[in-house]
């Protein structure tokens, strides 16, 4: 496999030379973007400098263990980023968080590995931590809308909720409607950007793998299964996250705890 | 037969905070009461904490003469029909509402709708597209399918003309089941069946 020629240093400064005309139009437009602009490329770059150093050394030694543990802080940041970003309480859910991501895509990336590239060593970096990260980073979104929606419906809809424990429902009936609810709309975005990949975008790690030399052929296969591996972790990390919290999130009458729930308890 | 709820000193509230003041009450099977009190005086939050949202923080409350804990309160829930003011139903057509809120295998004819005014087309109609009043009446025929032991009824008349209102009062005076009411009409007042039961402010 031939791979993409490396880029040389004048190359890259090439590249950086692109930014001026963002920075142009921030500037003359005042949108008072520039800092921003300046922060997140010196972030963006930093931070895929130290993980292609990183990711040098992992691919480089592949020791399974070391490679599980990589995965293992992967899902911890991206468990933090889910709460991070959504109204949820990081001491009531950090917990389910972790352990719904980390089954959802450790299972996903194993069966990955053993059945669809049929890997002889299921723990090779080169697709534990790649795949593995190409999941999480997919259905983190996901994940942040659907237990956010959830938990924020009960609490704002409790009238409904209490109407239908009033009428005799189970717990698990009565919050029947708000998982609906909840898995819809996380679950929707995916699919409308499979109704349109390839004709519109064509997605990065495809294109990412056309550049390393890969045949299309061989890219799309990947891209395939990797949209389908991403459709399953999502609705498997949302259905774990949120049947994990709602051992915490509800007493034993079923009433939700709204203030150990939500950052901002309002009404 | 124990009393099927009995409220000694009872004080509901969240976390140690007092919602309602001291109540005392006694339910007998089949006996129809009409919660009577100003306005803040805690009888929705009475209703409430009959179906276990509002914890007991104070005093006694049994149902069928056994100290409320988990198990009583998930079976008086299901022998319970808790009818609302204001129903945020959702959206969608009515019969798929209705089937869902209902055990399985609950037929719904025409009379059940009658008996409550209503046509066998709502049926076909989006619960959006509903009046008030006509939520107000659909809860109620929801809550008679289920066959209850125990009415709760918080404000269920008020969207309802003056022929509609008495039809209803009429219906719950006459229900087997015990039936709770919490409402603002002097309609209820006037049906000597139900008992006044006075709540005062805490």
């Amino acid at each position: 496999m031939k791979g993409a020629p490396d880029l040389s240093w004048q190359g890259m400064a090439m590249g950086f030379i692109l930014l001026a005309l963002p920075l142009l139009l921030t500037w003359r437009l005042r949108l008072g973007l520039g800092k921003d602009i300046v922060i997140g490329v010196g972030r963006m770059t930093v931070q895929l400098v130290l993980a292609g150093l990183y990711l040098g050394y992992l691919f480089r030694w592949n020791l399974p263990w070391l490679n599980l543990t990589w995965l293992g802080v992967m899902i911890l940041a991206a468990s933090g980023s889910v709460l991070h970003h959504s109204e949820l309480r990081w001491s009531a859910f950090i917990g389910p968080a972790l352990a719904a991501l980390g089954l959802a895509t450790l299972v996903i990336v194993l069966y990955l590995n053993a059945f669809v590239v049929q890997l002889d060593d299921l723990f090779e970096a080169r697709y534990l931590i790649v795949l593995g990260g190409m999941l999480l980073g997919n259905c983190l979104s996901a994940n942040i809308i659907a237990a956010s929606s959830y938990y924020k419906s009960i609490a704002e809809q409790q009238s409904l909720y209490e109407w239908r424990l009033g009428n005799g429902a189970s717990q698990s009936q009565a919050l029947r409607p708000f998982l609906r609810e909840s898995l819809t709309a996380a679950l929707r975005p995916g699919v409308a950007a499979m109704m349109t990949m390839g004709l519109v975008s064509l997605p990065g790690m495809m294109t990412g793998q056309m550049l390393g030399g890969s045949d299309p052929g061989v890219a799309i296969k990947y891209q395939i299964v990797i949209m389908l591996a991403i459709l399953t972790c999502t609705s498997a990390s949302i259905s774990l996250f949120l049947f994990f919290s709602s051992r915490i999130c509800f007493d034993p009458l079923g009433n939700l705890k709204t203030k150990r729930v939500l950052k901002n308890p309002s009404r | 037969m124990p009393p099927m709820i009995q409220l000694r000193e009872a004080v509901f509230g969240l976390e140690d905070q007092a919602i309602t003041g001291p109540i005392n009450l006694t339910v007998e099977p089949g006996e129809k009461i009409l919660l009577d009190g100003p306005s803040g005086a805690g009888k929705t939050s009475l209703l409430r904490g009959i179906l276990g949202f509002l914890p007991l923080i104070g005093g006694a409350y049994l149902y069928e003469g056994v100290a409320t804990n988990k198990h009583t309160i998930w079976a008086l829930r299901q022998v319970t029909s808790y009818i609302t003011q204001e129903l945020a139903v959702g959206s969608g057509p009515v019969h798929a509402w209705l089937r869902e809120c209902l055990p399985a295998h609950t037929d719904i004819h025409e009379a059940d709708l009658a008996k409550f005014h209503l046509s066998a087309s709502i049926l076909e109609n989006s619960l959006a597209d509903l009046s008030r009043g006509e939520r107000q009446r659909l809860a109620m025929v929801a809550g008679r399918l289920r066959n209850p032991k125990l009415y709760l009824l918080d404000e269920v008349t008020s969207a309802l003309n003056a022929e509609l209102r008495r039809g209803v009062i009429r219906h719950f005076s006459e229900v087997e089941a015990t039936v709770i009411v919490v409402s603002h009409d002097d309609d209820w007042r006037r049906e000597s069946v139900f008992r006044q039961h006075k709540i005062s402010v805490s």
